[in-house]
């Protein structure tokens, strides 16, 4: 891949993988953070990099990986210290980060924001193996056959664990009657 | 809710919009300290025998011994002076000074610094969790630091610590701990039993966290990337300071939300800081000449707000938001 095929990579795909790392780490600081590592690690083997092949599912692949490691990383730390502390908590954006920005916004915005919110804690709330397929395929804009060849997983797991998902998220949200 | 329905609402919430400008790529990798003292090493010893050569051929085939004569002996040594400086990573490649008597805040990174860089809990004497109640409470904390000592003939840095222990996390197959004291840390108790926590206890294969009451580095390698070094250890606080700690109300409306925020931080800072003041990180500095010398390093924190540390220009949404900042003071 050369400077310019990069550049033309990150502008066609860096906000979806952007948007993708936000998602899986919780955090606009966090994701933010691992989207540079992603693109410095993609950077490091840019010659080795084939601008025919799928290179969206493999930089979401090295994203995943970066962001697991790091994830055992602060579980070390965490069984020191093992809860979340409340600065975590509010920096996280949890909590904060969107509605934060609906201060001085009409009600009807803030209300909006606050669906979004419990929408994304929910799928925050999604076992992992369910969470990662919902953001990749919501998240990251990804087809079945690119999360198949970004997770490495069978087809037919891909498509059974994103239909469970579904599922899951559905009764949720008809059982706290979002729509309504 | 029909198929239709849930796809449209899992788009609305899961696809954020997102600035051309947020996707440039705009980190560094750390730059190393050991490929600078490295270069200065090789040209030292090119001068040296560059002065030795120059020495000879001007005094013929006379024996060394009585070429050198007594003061310039004394003028080498003097020029060989041992000197250290200690400085803290700050961002992935820049690094700040410490400067004796002076509390310095470095902002570390997103991912190491103000969000992960700090991890404290509640829990009764025993380990166990708890919620508020009691008069004093026992918390545990986990404060990352990253120290680099530089200067003149250093050979190996030595850690110790007056309380707690230090944590040293290294990715698989990665060393630089030259030699340690291991802490065994009791974590938790369960039906009675003490457990202590040991680090082949959970499969954190790629990940390990080792425990140190002491550690000793090479002065050439004292920085690895995916290596970080905290300290780590409990205190007992007062109700009040607990409840400044965990007992915020986070459903506060919204009007007030940034206020409260900003006020919960400065609150949380000083209980931090009310334990990290009894931390006392001693360094002992060897040289390759077999002498010594000390410095003591105190952690912290303070607030800053995102202007302070350059994370957000003036007049910008983020600008006045407060973030906790780790602080070093060097005696």
């Amino acid at each position: 891949v050369t400077a310019n095929e990069f550049d033309t990579f990150i502008s066609a795909y860096g906000k979806d993988i952007l948007r993708y790392c936000r998602m899986i780490t919780g955090s606009s600081l966090e994701g933010d953070d691992l989207y540079q590592d992603t693109m410095l690690t993609l950077l490091e083997q840019q010659e080795k990099l084939d601008f025919n092949q799928n290179i969206k599912s493999y930089a979401l692949s090295v994203s995943n990986f970066i962001w697991k490691n790091r994830k055992r990383k602060f579980a070390w730390r965490k069984r020191i210290a093992p809860s979340d502390s409340y600065e975590l908590h509010i920096q996280s954006g949890n909590v904060f980060s969107d509605t934060g920005e609906a201060v001085g916004n009409p009600e009807n915005s803030v209300l909006q924001n606050e669906q979004i919110q419990i929408v994304r804690d929910m799928v925050a709330a999604l076992p992992e193996k369910y969470r990662t397929i919902i953001y990749l395929y919501y998240s990251a804009n990804l087809t079945i056959r690119e999360i198949v060849s970004c997770l490495g997983l069978p087809e037919g797991t891909v498509k059974s664990r994103l239909r469970k998902a579904k599922k899951i998220l559905k009764q949720e949200l008809e059982v706290v009657k979002y729509d309504r | 809710m029909t198929d239709e329905r849930l796809n449209q609402i899992l788009q609305q919430a899961l696809i954020p919009e997102i600035k051309d400008s947020e996707v440039l790529i705009k980190k560094k990798r750390k730059v190393r300290v050991m490929k600078r003292r490295t270069w200065k090493k090789t040209v030292a010893v090119a001068a040296a025998c560059a002065a030795l050569i120059t020495v000879v051929v001007c005094t013929g085939n006379q024996p060394f011994s009585s070429m050198i004569k007594k003061d310039k002996i004394d003028n080498l040594a003097g020029e060989m002076k041992n000197t250290f400086t200690f400085s803290v990573r700050a961002e992935a490649a820049g690094k700040k000074a410490l400067e004796k008597g002076k509390e310095i805040p470095v902002f570390i990174s997103a991912d190491d610094g103000a969000n992960q860089s700090s991890s404290w809990s509640s829990c009764e004497p025993d380990g166990t969790h708890t919620k508020p109640g009691g008069k004093t409470w026992e918390i545990s904390y986990c404060h990352q630091i990253s120290l680099i000592c530089e200067g003149d003939n250093i050979d190996t840095i030595t850690y110790s610590i007056n309380t707690g222990f230090f944590l040293v996390q290294q990715h698989g197959g990665t060393n630089i701990i030259l030699d340690g004291e291991k802490a065994d840390i009791i974590s938790e108790r369960e039906e009675g039993e003490e457990v202590v926590i040991k680090p082949s206890d959970e499969g954190y294969d790629d990940y390990l966290g080792e425990h140190y009451s002491s550690y000793t580095v090479s002065a050439d390698n004292q920085e690895e990337e995916m290596t970080t070094f905290s300290v780590a250890g409990r205190s007992m606080i007062s109700d009040s300071d607990y409840h400044l700690m965990f007992g915020h109300n986070t459903k506060e409306s919204i009007a007030d939300r940034q206020a409260h925020i900003n006020r919960t931080l400065r609150e949380m800072t000083s209980v931090k800081n009310k334990v990290l003041n009894n931390v006392i990180i001693t360094a002992k500095i060897s040289y390759k000449d077999g002498s010594t010398q000390e410095a003591k390093i105190q952690p912290g924190v303070v607030c800053k707000t995102y202007r302070e540390i350059g994370k957000a220009d003036a007049g910008t949404k983020d600008a006045d938001k407060l973030v906790s900042v780790p602080t070093y003071k060097l005696f």
